[in-house]
């Protein structure tokens, strides 16, 4: 049995994003430990937030279900010039590659850029800059393969 | 009965020394080039930059007596002495900063917050 949809979600968005010209393989999925001071520009993806629902009525366990997956795609610039621009050239560049595929290979109807959010941090000794692109991702599956994209 | 002592300017430098107490050499550069040579108590302590995952970092900090640099502006330079054992062995290497915050606690004393130039 294959790995959960989300899963494999998740893995293609890591592949498409590993080799990106400013971000290389600094690619890291779910990652719960900080990152290195000299470990920036990297991209970090969660799969946090999902909404379903089911297309057919009743319960039969061939009914599909519709869902919305939110992957939020972190990206860090720790850097004393150009953070700004530098995180909006990484944008470009995730923007671009997911838009290359918005089918993810097949496992998603659809993925489309839903909202992005940057900040700055001053502390340390050298700036941050951090930014999240919210990329809605709808997918179908049966009700009892969840592995498996219709 | 109680007796107050006070530090004096001669407790401050000796705790501001290079060679027997906590300091370090530094040069201070301000923007039209004046240079100007002090002793300076460098703080560079972990930081964890709180934003999603984190991100490891550290603060500079820069301690010195107020009345040896009366003149000072942000984004002027620090440039600060590699701080070394007594034989002669680096345990920080020297290392340039821009200064990014003057805090002046009113008691004698600054302290600068700084960023890697």
């Amino acid at each position: 049995m294959a790995n959960h949809l989300r899963t494999q979600i998740r893995d293609q968005i890591k592949s498409t994003l590993t080799g990106l010209t400013t971000t290389a393989n600094r690619v890291y999925d779910s990652r719960v430990y900080p990152l290195a001071s000299q470990g920036t520009p990297a991209i970090v993806i969660y799969t946090k937030s999902e909404d379903s629902e089911p297309l057919d009525m009743g319960t039969n366990t061939t009914r599909l279900i519709n869902r919305n997956l939110t992957i939020a795609v972190e990206v860090y610039v720790k850097s004393t010039a150009n953070f700004d621009n530098t995180i909006d050239t990484c944008c470009k560049e995730i923007e671009t590659a997911i838009y290359t595929d918005p089918t993810l290979n097949g496992l998603a109807q659809d993925c489309y850029l839903e909202s992005t959010e940057i900040d700055f941090n001053s502390d340390g000794d050298e700036p941050l800059a951090f930014a999240t692109l919210n990329f809605l991702t709808n997918y179908i599956n049966k009700a009892t393969t969840p592995d498996v994209a219709q | 009965m109680s007796i107050y002592e006070f530090e004096t300017e001669l407790d401050m430098a000796a705790y501001y020394d290079s060679t027997t107490g906590h300091g370090r050499s530094a040069t201070h550069i301000s923007a039209n080039n004046t240079s100007t040579v002090l002793n300076i108590i460098l703080n560079n302590e972990f930081l964890e930059l709180d934003e999603g995952a984190g991100v490891e970092s550290t603060q500079p900090m820069a301690y010195f007596q107020s009345t040896l640099l009366p003149s000072i502006s942000y984004g002027d330079q620090l440039q600060v002495t590699a701080y070394k054992t007594v034989e002669g062995l680096v345990l920080s290497p020297a290392i340039n900063f821009l200064i990014r915050s003057i805090q002046a606690d009113r008691k004698g004393n600054t302290v600068l917050e700084l960023e890697a130039a």
